[in-house]
């Protein structure tokens, strides 16, 4: 019943998506519902999955709830933010949800905070990646060297800087055309190695999965 | 130099004069920043999935259509809510992660070998140029790399993938130049924001 249920249920849907998956394009499985409509059922069943993911929108907020309330509880470090957090979070989202996406103080928030809290944060980033090259140079082995000296190329191939030391009219077609020819055909190789790797891992998965050997999804009892 | 007057500009210029406040170390400025980005995009996901799809959804298609069987589905969304509850019934979430997971794995198992099948289709092509030949031969040399299983114990798959590593680092290269261009370019859209919209100094 805790589990047997479940994998069951896993497998008639893998089953039953696979199978509209693959034959869906031949045959148009058409049904009409009581207002007179008609949709295609796959799409239909789809479209109720989506819905029920779509039910557990507040999972994150009520995750953040039990996190925080527990900080505040015990009064761990930080504890003072756990409560702005938890201010923010409710305000927020009473807000979205009282005036809609379009609402005048929640699109203000949106642009006035959370576009440049997310751009600067992202930006971040550029410092530390920085600090990462430095330590790769450290490591001196040939794997790290031409791994930065690949990236170093890359960025002159972008920018109107690798073009003037070194001009895509001249030799080799410069800065830009190693770039090209960079980009082309050894890391073109390279990541076709990577995805079908990734491919062949997450089908392997997936191919447990429908077996019923792999139940670590379930979560441990 | 007109420094604006706008309380958004100033907001905005704040949140970016916070976030950059942590590479000189840990601050109070920056933990509220930080602590203020997960809340709100929490929330804002919350708002999107509310205005978007759950009522748009509902009214459509329970209330205007009367498909009732999207009423078990919600209710089977309701069990997620189980995971986070005290006492014996968290095994009840596992009923809607397992449709879920069954409904995703559904569409890995019957789609997603198309765009490998093509990538290797791709990759078989005549060898009618050097670059053609390299990439061959390289693409040969990364597979290399990934067989464990086989490993040191061909000489030949063994040379393979030690030049395999090499092409795969060419490949991690080119991903890292992006990835720190794209980061620069942000940084750059920030600073020239807060010369340009907040200080009012003309820039470019």
């Amino acid at each position: 019943m805790r589990r047997e249920i479940p994998i069951i249920l896993t497998i008639v849907f893998l089953l039953v998506r696979a199978l509209f998956e693959l034959i869906g394009p031949l045959y148009d499985f058409q049904i009409t519902f009581p207002d007179g409509t008609k949709e295609n059922l796959f799409t239909s069943i789809s479209n109720a999955v989506v819905y029920m993911s779509v039910v557990a929108l507040f999972m994150g907020v009520w995750n953040l709830t039990r996190n925080h309330v527990g900080n505040i509880r015990r009064k761990r470090e930080n504890w003072p933010y756990s409560i702005w957090l938890l201010v923010v979070l409710y305000a927020y989202a009473i807000i979205g949800i009282v005036e809609g996406m379009e609402g005048k103080h929640f699109e203000w928030i949106y642009t006035g905070v959370i576009v440049p809290l997310d751009s600067t944060t992202f930006s971040l980033l550029a410092f530390f990646i920085a600090s990462a090259a430095y330590r790769a140079f450290r490591v001196r082995s040939l794997e790290a060297g031409l791994m930065m000296v690949v990236a170093f190329i890359i960025m002159m191939g972008n920018t109107s800087l690798g073009n003037a030391i070194w001009s895509q009219t001249s030799w080799l077609g410069g800065f830009k055309g190693i770039r090209d020819w960079l980009m082309n055909v050894p890391n073109g190789a390279g990541f076709r190695a990577i995805n079908l790797g990734l491919f062949i891992g997450a089908y392997v998965t997936a191919v447990r999965v429908a077996l019923g050997l792999e139940r670590r999804y379930l979560g441990v009892d | 130099m007109h420094v604006s007057t706008d309380p958004q500009v100033w907001v905005m210029a704040l949140c970016t004069l916070a976030v950059y406040s942590y590479l000189y170390k840990e601050n109070p400025f920056w933990r509220l920043a930080e602590y203020s980005l997960v809340a709100l995009y929490t929330s804002y996901q919350v708002a999107n999935l509310w205005n978007n799809y759950l009522i748009p959804r509902t009214k459509t298609y329970i209330i205007e259509r009367h498909q009732y069987y999207y009423i078990v589905f919600g209710l089977l969304g309701l069990l997620y809510y189980f995971r986070y509850l005290p006492g014996k019934l968290q095994w009840l979430a596992r009923y809607p992660i397992a449709l879920e997971v069954g409904w995703g794995l559904g569409a890995v198992i019957a789609v997603s070998p198309r765009s490998p099948m093509q990538q290797l289709a791709d990759s078989m092509r005549p060898l009618t140029n050097v670059n053609d030949v390299i990439f061959f031969l390289l693409l040969l040399t990364a597979f290399m790399y990934f067989f464990f299983t086989v490993g040191k114990r061909s000489p030949v798959v063994s040379v393979g993938g030690k030049v395999g590593r090499l092409v795969l680092m060419v490949a991690l290269g080119t991903a890292f130049g992006n990835t720190i261009q794209g980061r620069i370019s942000l940084f750059l859209q920030r600073l020239s924001f807060l010369l340009s919209n907040w200080l009012g100094i003309p820039i470019g």
